[in-house]
Parts: structure tokens; C-alpha cells; sequence
């Protein structure tokens, strides 16, 4: 039985999307059978991540009300055809459309042939949303270090209490340690401190990843530069491995043991 | 003297001086720690403790016998020595379900209660609570709680802990939160853990 965990944020353009193919990418090099869904009805962007708008066939709509099969929906990744699939949203409905009981059927079902469901919920907390975390068991919540997201990602996290989820972490995304220095941005250790949720996954600020999307690439199939080693560290302890942040490690250089806190 | 404590032999046997400018925590490691080098030596035999200014209460007493106990040491208390009684707070209820005291619990201070008990504050070394319900702590632990379920706190660096007569055994730690957490008895051990913890994602 596979792991469905929905990506989600509370605020627009974190990254969800972003994360949910690199993520997904980087499950499926280590030998995961992935599907990636997506869950963002009427605006739908995963497939335009992965380069897939060409090949969309149905999508998870038409599986809903019984126009097609669930397997006549995925959509196999360019590059990892064995291993990662997409299940497209519709581009002609909106978020009223979707029957909560019919998704969660269909995630259900293909938790049975896959490793790993990775859900890219929509932006807000709306029915889009509601829709996305019910049909999920456990939860990764996105974050970058700003104000506004960490208020947001908060709300989320007490929504997601009393849902059924079995186990939430947190991604920092647009991480950039320059920034951080200068006081400007809030750091890892801060934010974990508000938030009060396992990290699992620090993703540092990459003006790549735009042209990777642009191209219609998943960067983590193409790179590996540290945006690359990061999405697949996650990929790493999410799987159950420990492996130490980078960013909180330099905090115990040899200076700081003499530093009074 | 800047040890914790000074053994003289005596007429009578060995007295161990104790030194009144340590902490009580200090004495009874440096205790434990010669008990241990010297096994041999102390096994079977008494030692007279002359308290020398350390305030030292019933409770205090107990630790120090129990220690002694461990090493098959038999416990004597210097002759004409006052025991410490601990001044009994007077409590305020706030209702019948808590006492709550709006202050840090000094050293020779005592709460007994029947309810929850809340310390605005922290419990200093020397200071206790005994209850059979559940201790709430804003600060840091440092002297002795005895509670019937939980106790929460900014820091468990107590002279001794129990729950429900399971003693917290952890080796002293020097470490306060900034968010409270809650010692709770999980399989038969006192088990301390952030309140309200969620599960992460990491596969286990």
C-alpha cells in the first residue's frame, strides 16, 4: 500500500507545484513508483511543470464521472516512464465541480499499484483545498520566509489537526542564506520555532527553476546542483533516512561554541 | 573548603562534612561519585553525616539514604541536628481544581495539594510539591515534584521527579525550553516530550 501525502501551503506561489514534481522526481530515482496529482481544478499547472500539456488525454475529472479509467488518465513522465506518472486536473471545470467522495476513491485506488501519491493542492483553504487533504494521509505543508506565508501555513496546520492525517512536515522553500545574514528574510530556526512541525526539507532560492519550468523540465532530472541535492534529501528523509540540514549544521562551527546564546 | 563534602575519621567512625555553599544536586553527585571509587571501603559500614548549615529536610534525608542504601552504606545523622520542615505554602485556589501560586517556589518552601497545582514560576532547589493530580510549571524544575499523571515545565532539571511513584531517572541536564514540555510515564519510564507534538512524515 502506497503513501498519499498532499502538498500544500495555504498561500499562492510557494512552490507547491515546483516541489511536488521535484519531489515526485526524486522519489522515483531512488526507485519509487510515483503519481503526481493534481488537485488545482481550472488552473491546472503540473503538467506545464513536467512538460506534459501535449500528452493530457483525460484527467481526473473525466475519472470522476466515469468518462474514462483511472489508468486511461495518467500521463507517463518523459524521461522516467516507468517509474512517474501524472494525473492531470481539468482546465474547463472549477473546484465546485469536484466530489470529494470520488477523489478520495480514486486516490484510494491508486495507493494500491504506486509507492508514493503526491497531491499538489491548490492555493487558499477552500473546497479546492478540503478536497486535496481529505483524500491524503499524511501532509507536507510549504513554506518560504516570509510573514505573510508563515501566517498562512499556520492556519493550515490547524486545519489539518482532526483530518485524518497521519504525520505533517515542513518544507522552507526560497531559502537564501545571504538574506538570511542581513536580517532581511526569518531563518530555518525561527520559523520551526512558530510553526512547531518536524522539518523536512530546506529548498534554497534557484532563478533556475523558473527557466526549468519555462522548458517544461523537472530540474532534479537534469541537475545536480544543491536546489537538486536538496529536493533530493528531502526525498531521502522522507523515506526515513536522517540526514542533517546543511544551514542549521554551520551554526556549530568552532566560533559558536564560544558565542553566549 | 571547595569540595561538596569533607570525610573526617573520627572516634565514632567516618563523618562526612557537608560544605554549605554547595548546591544539594552537587553534594549528591560528588557522594555518589566517591560511594563508587571507593566500593570497598564503604560497603558494610556507617557514615555519620553532619549537615554543617545545609538546610537539609526530610526528603533530602530519604535521597541521601537511599544513595547510601545503594552501596550498602548505613545512614547516620549527626547527633542535636534539626530537621529542615518546610514552610507549607498557604495556596490560593483559584477554583477546587487548582492551586495556583503566583510566584517561583523558594527553596524551604512546600506545596501539598489535593488538586492540579500551578507554579508562576520556577521550583527552586529545596523547594517541593506533592500532589496525587498534575503539576504545571512556568519555568524551570529544580527541586522536588511528586505528581500522581504529568508534569509540565520549561525544565526538568529536578532533584528528584515522580509520577505516580515512577522516579525520573535521567541523568542531570542543564537544558530549559522555550516552549513547555510534558513528562508523562510511557512503559513504565518517565518519557519527556513536547506538548501537542505532531507526527512528522519521516517514514520510521
Amino acid at each position: 500500500m502506497g503513501r498519499a501525502i498532499v502538498i500544500t501551503s495555504g498561500k499562492g506561489g510557494v512552490g507547491k507545484t515546483t516541489i511536488t514534481a521535484n519531489l515526485g522526481a526524486s522519489l522515483a530515482k531512488l526507485k519509487k513508483k510515483v503519481v503526481l496529482v493534481d488537485m488545482d481544478i481550472g488552473l491546472r499547472n503540473l503538467d506545464v511543470v513536467m512538460g506534459l500539456e501535449n500528452k493530457i488525454v483525460y484527467n481526473i475529472i473525466d475519472v470522476a464521472e466515469s468518462r474514462c479509467k483511472i489508468v486511461q488518465a495518467l500521463v507517463r513522465d518523459k524521461h522516467l516512464n516507468n517509474s512517474l506518472f501524472l494525473l492531470p486536473a481539468s482546465q474547463i471545470h472549477t473546484k465546485d465541480d469536484i466530489d470529494i467522495d470520488k477523489i478520495c476513491e480514486i486516490i484510494r485506488a491508486i495507493k494500491g499499484s504506486f509507492d508514493y501519491v503526491l497531491v499538489d493542492s491548490p492555493a487558499g483553504i477552500e473546497h479546492g483545498f478540503d478536497s486535496a487533504i481529505t483524500s491524503a494521509d499524511e501532509a507536507l505543508v510549504v513554506v518560504t520566509p516570509d510573514v505573510s506565508s508563515i501566517r498562512d501555513a499556520d492556519r493550515v496546520i490547524g486545519l489539518l489537526e482532526n483530518r485524518g492525517i497521519d504525520g505533517t512536515s515542513l518544507i522552507i522553500n526560497r531559502h537564501n542564506p545571504a538574506l538570511v545574514k542581513r536580517k532581511k528574510i526569518l531563518d530555518a530556526e525561527s520559523i520551526v520555532d512558530v510553526l512547531g512541525i518536524d522539518l523536512i526539507g530546506i529548498i534554497p532560492e534557484d532563478p533556475q527553476v523558473m527557466e526549468f519550468t519555462n522548458k517544461g523540465e523537472i530540474l532534479v532530472l537534469h541537475k545536480n546542483n544543491p536546489t537538486a541535492k536538496a529536493f533530493q534529501n528531502t526525498a531521502k528523509r522522507i523515506e526515513g533516512e536522517d540526514i542533517s540540514f546543511l544551514d542549521l549544521k554551520k551554526k556549530k562551527s568552532f566560533f559558536n561554541l564560544f558565542k553566549k546564546k | 573548603m571547595e569540595k561538596p563534602a569533607l570525610f573526617r575519621g573520627t572516634g565514632e567512625g567516618i563523618t562526612m562534612v557537608l560544605n554549605p555553599n554547595a548546591q544539594f544536586h552537587e553534594i549528591l553527585e560528588f557522594l555518589k561519585g566517591i560511594l563508587e571509587e571507593r566500593k570497598t571501603f564503604f560497603s558494610g559500614g556507617a557514615v555519620t553525616v553532619d549537615p554543617n548549615g545545609v538546610p537539609l529536610g526530610e526528603s533530602e534525608i530519604n535521597l541521601v539514604k537511599e544513595l547510601f542504601q545503594n552501596f550498602g552504606v548505613e545512614f547516620k545523622l549527626k547527633g542535636g541536628i534539626e530537621l529542615h520542615k518546610k514552610e507549607e505554602l498557604e495556596a490560593v485556589p483559584e477554583n477546587k481544581e487548582a492551586v495556583v501560586i503566583q510566584q517561583t517556589l523558594r527553596s524551604g518552601q512546600c506545596v501539598n495539594s489535593q488538586g492540579n497545582v500551578v507554579i508562576l514560576g520556577d521550583v527552586n532547589e529545596g523547594a517541593e510539591i506533592n500532589t496525587t493530580k498534575n503539576v504545571y510549571i512556568f519555568g524551570i524544575i529544580r527541586g522536588i515534584v511528586n505528581a500522581g499523571d504529568h508534569i509540565v515545565s520549561l525544565g526538568f532539571q529536578p532533584l528528584r521527579m515522580t509520577i505516580n511513584g515512577i522516579q525520573f531517572d535521567e541523568k542531570f541536564v542543564e537544558k530549559t525550553y522555550r516552549k513547555p514540555r510534558i513528562a508523562q510515564v510511557v512503559n513504565g519510564k518517565i518519557v519527556i516530550k513536547i506538548l501537542g507534538e505532531k507526527k512528522s512524515l519521516r517514514r520510521k
